[in-house]
């Protein structure tokens, strides 16, 4: 991976005027430069690197290996294969960020049209050009929340995903903000409980997550109206956008920002990453958004341009002033959300939100018919739902691993209230095979309909 | 020539995606909670690919054009990366699998933990953190945690005048006061100042060195001493680390915290604005303070070694992103980093510094040149002469665009008037140098002889010079119908 050769290297010296390289370091100090070579790995050929890393991979068993119904915050969709191929494209991929906008057009286009898509998707005026994530996102949005009401308090849902509150509470505490957490009701944001909170204490923002983590329809509009009473924002993390295919948008019950996570859009699960999240908000608060926005304007002979815009609230040109440090966004996932949302397009986009509804609700009946896993609540879900089990969750996930099912997340570490509980997603690439297969192991191990048994 | 908007190219009833039919029965639908209406496009495959193949095509990149892009290190992405960071078994993995079924991932991020450590001259190293900015934060807020369990309320952080914008930034979204540092006339720290700005309310100095004038601030064991002398930690930006691999490491300068920027260093490509990746590393005394999760390793019989990752951490700062950090980017780093092995990554300093020198020394006859000593994998040009002719680094930046090069870094650092920013990297060869510097010459010759032309520029791009100020004087970032 170097460009010159050892004769144009010692042609170079000598036009520097220098007789070796070792000159071009005097500046560093003697004693602290390596008197040898680092000690990390030999190199490695190209054929060496892909036999290691096929063989770390295989240390690891694909979601593809196995019929899998975990989701929690990270989802398995169908992804066309053109996404891949677009972005792979060394023009996308390997371009810079957009600050030279007459030789990043293309790029700047694409986000313009992620931003209009996402705006599309949540119900809202402006989004920005991406961020790295969702829980990242929404602790933005709730700095931004601060920022706008000019109050400290921040309250937020139990039923946000445990990695968003713990991101939120970890910018939080960098900066000595009180931060609370506001109790469930049968799995649903205490309409109460939020009242007497906010009634009480001058709030920022109020942090849910719709649907919630534990895939349940929070009741936006009862807690948007609450939120405006006091003056508080409602924020509005969106983890699985491709609900918004069915559901009423958030934008349309109430939110003030919409904070998400685009990784069901188009990009596999990845471990974690990268994921790309979003900020979405009003025309009102669209200066207050931290991050890079894409504008359309003119070039000077009138023809149609695009370009980064609004840079007066960011790092590098307010520097301590600016609304964040940020000087990144996902771009590559925001361009593959894009090309994803284009390619479902309305009717497909629409039937694949449909599609996950039907199957996690058929899934739901069959499972629960068989008597060894009970639901917990009652309010209506999308394509998550927790059930109760018979036995420790940690025992039943093993028992079911063992017939190459991945039951789920276990909730007994982030919702200990719950016993033992899992939480289970179905989307479109769940075949009914494998749900009627998942209700047959339930029904043929009878030691697990019968309570506690395996505990002895 | 202009590529409409996938809004204005849609078709009622044209579909670009087909899903297997629905093989359960249908559920009744949450009445209430249904929206009305979905405003997305609707196209063709075709459609699509044309459409997002054509806009790529209105892009520079590193696989098209030459970027010698100050602070930014622009170099080669290799292919083999892609591949890799695309196995199933990284791709098609959810980060919530029991620990059993991911001991591949976990073994990958504890040896990329370990040659990061060792790069650096750290104790220990997370992945966390998604990007630079972002390892500032997760950085800053250690220190402050730090400091904080030694009952000590350090409200300061200093930061020289020639820093990235992200450090004074960070510091303030964490609600530091932001004391800035000015240069000497070597364009290093003046010792004067910092010593003057040192008091037991200073938590941390974040320095950048080799700095962004491409200057190695040759003190930078004086400083360390000065600010440990007072109680302050140091943190290093390591934005710049190409210009030292192999030859020298921060934690042996004395530096407490650094982060690295895999999309720079690593070369993990940009993607047009991101993803990244931004590790920290840290000394001993700041590890139980890492955010969570931290990945452990177990010895078991048969000399096998089991992963494991702890979240049981009292003293961690918490979880700083969601997950494992940008996994597949960390895949990407590590394979560039095998693939270099020790003798490789010193040469990726010393290339990037012998490009830069070059460059340099045949450029400075042409562009004035504030700081005339050996630079280290970049330095910093004025436009001063040439803005007599009323031709502005931005012209020039835009020039270069009509000769299939991306313009350096123009306007920064702040303390240099009409700066260009440049670093060519070790991955260019000398007929592209030669050519860049040919470009440039004749780029001063015009703004001499026709400043006009410049001005004008660029005039061979897919749009001309683009309208910033009306861009934000009415914003329109969302195509409503």
């Amino acid at each position: 991976m170097i460009g010159a050769t050892p004769s144009e290297i010692k042609q170079m010296l000598s036009a520097i005027g220098i007789g070796a390289i070792d000159e071009l370091f005097s500046d560093i100090p003697e004693e602290v430069k390596l008197k040898k070579g680092l000690k990390v790995p030999p190199a490695m050929s190209e054929q060496e690197l892909r036999r290691s890393f096929s063989e770390l991979a295989k240390k690891n068993l694909a979601l593809a290996d196995q019929t899998s119904f975990l989701g929690a915050g990270v989802y398995r969709h169908d992804i066309p294969s053109a996404v891949k191929a677009l972005i792979s494209r060394g023009e996308f991929a390997t371009a810079y960020t957009p600050y030279q906008a007459e030789a990043s057009q293309g790029t700047l286009q694409s986000i313009y049209e992620f931003q209009t898509l996402i705006c599309k998707l949540v119900g809202m005026d402006v989004a920005n050009a991406s961020h790295y994530d969702g829980a990242t996102s929404l602790a933005e949005a709730a700095l931004m929340a601060l920022d706008i009401t000019g109050k400290e308090n921040l309250l937020v849902s139990r039923a946000v995903h445990p990695h968003y509150r713990q991101v939120v509470g970890t910018y939080f505490h960098g900066r000595n903000l009180p931060i609370k957490e506001t109790p469930l009701f049968e799995g649903l944001t205490s309409t109460e409980e939020v009242e007497a909170y906010l009634s009480k204490n001058p709030t920022a923002a109020l942090l849910v997550q719709y649907p919630n983590f534990l895939g349940l329809l929070e009741p936006l509009e009862a807690l948007a109206s609450i939120c405006k009473k006091h003056g508080t924002l409602l924020v509005v993390a969106v983890v699985e956008p491709v609900a918004l295919g069915l559901l009423k948008p958030p934008g349309e019950r109430g939110a003030s920002i919409v904070a998400g996570e685009g990784q069901s859009l188009g990009i596999p699960p990845s471990f974690g990453g990268p994921h790309v999240g979003f900020i979405a908000t009003t025309k009102e608060y669209m200066r207050r958004i931290p991050g890079r926005l894409v504008g359309q304007t003119l070039d000077s002979k009138g023809k149609l341009a695009y370009t980064l815009t609004l840079q007066a609230r960011e790092q590098h040109i307010r520097r301590e002033k600016a609304t964040s440090n940020v000087c990144t966004n996902q771009s590559l996932c925001a361009v593959a959300n894009a090309i994803y949302l284009s390619l479902l397009g309305k009717e497909g986009f629409k039937e694949v939100s449909a599609q996950c509804y039907h199957k996690a609700h058929y899934a739901f009946r069959q499972w629960t018919k068989t008597g060894a896993l009970k639901p917990l609540f009652n309010a209506p879900f999308y394509h998550e739902f927790v059930l109760r089990t018979p036995i420790k969750a940690s025992e039943f996930m093993n028992l079911m691993e063992k017939e190459k099912i991945l039951s789920g997340y276990p909730l007994t570490q982030d919702y200990p209230e719950f016993g033992d509980a899992i939480l289970l997603t179905v989307t479109e690439v769940n075949r009914r095979e494998e749900i009627d297969c998942f209700t047959r192991k339930l029904e043929e191990a009878p030691r697990l309909t019968r309570e506690g048994c395996l505990h002895g | 020539m202009a590529e409409p908007l996938l809004f204005e190219k849609s078709v009622p009833g044209r579909p670009g995606y087909q899903l297997p039919t629905l093989d359960v029965p249908l559920e009744p639908l949450p009445t209430d909670d249904l929206r009305k209406d979905l405003e997305l496009p609707e196209l063709s495959e075709l459609d699509v690919v044309r459409h997002f193949t054509r806009l790529s095509q209105l892009n520079f990149s590193i696989d098209t054009h030459f970027y010698p892009l100050g602070s930014c290190t622009m170099k080669y992405n290799p292919k083999i990366n892609d591949e890799l960071a695309g196995l199933p078994g990284f791709a098609d993995l959810h980060p919530f699998q029991p620990e059993h079924q991911i001991q591949g991932a976990l073994e990958l991020l504890v040896l990329l933990q370990k040659i990061l450590a060792e790069i650096t001259g750290m104790d220990a190293v997370s992945l966390q953190p998604a990007a630079g900015a972002h390892g500032e934060l997760t950085g800053l807020i250690m220190i402050r945690a730090y400091f904080r369990d030694r009952g000590e309320n350090r409200h300061i952080v200093l930061v020289p005048d020639s820093a990235h914008g992200t450090n004074p930034a960070t510091a303030a979204m964490l609600g530091f006061k932001v004391v800035q540092i000015p240069s000497n006339a070597r364009g290093g720290v003046d010792l004067e100042a910092l010593d003057a700005a040192l008091s037991p309310d200073v938590a941390a100095l974040m320095l950048t060195n080799p700095n962004t004038l491409g200057l190695f601030d040759e003190n930078t064991l004086e400083i360390a001493k000065r600010v440990h002398a007072k109680g302050g930690l140091l943190y290093y930006d390591g934005a710049n680390l190409n210009a030292i691999l192999g030859i020298a490491r921060p934690g042996d300068f004395g530096f407490d915290v650094v982060h690295l920027n895999l999309h720079k260093t690593f070369s993990i490509p940009h993607g047009g604005g991101g993803p990244g990746a931004g590790p920290i590393g840290v000394k001993a005394f700041l590890e139980p303070y890492l955010p969570l999760p931290v990945i452990t390793e177990k010895k078991q019989e048969a000399s096998s070694i089991h992963y494991a990752l702890d979240e049981n951490r009292p003293k961690s700062i918490g979880r700083v992103k969601a997950y494992y950090g940008n996994f597949l980017h960390l895949v990407r780093g590590l394979a560039y980093t095998l693939a270099q092995g020790p003798g490789g990554l010193r040469k990726i300093a010393e290339i990037s510094v012998l490009n830069a020198n070059y460059l340099m020394q045949a450029l400075k006859k042409y562009y004035d040149l504030p700081y005339d000593r050996i630079c280290k994998h970049e330095f910093i040009l004025s436009a001063k002469r040439q803005k007599a002719h009323n031709v502005r680094a931005l012209d020039i930046a835009k020039r270069l665009l009509d000769y299939g090069i991306h313009p350096p870094t123009v306007y920064f650092p702040l303390i240099v008037a009409e700066a260009l920013m440049i670093e060519p990297t070790e991955t260019e060869s000398k007929e592209t140098l030669d050519r860049f510097i040919e470009v440039m010459i004749k780029i001063a010759e015009e703004a001499e002889k026709n400043p006009e032309l410049v001005q004008g520029a660029p005039y061979s791009t897919p749009v001309s010079r683009v309208d910033d100020v009306l861009a934000a004087r009415k914003p329109n970032v969302c195509w409503c119908s």
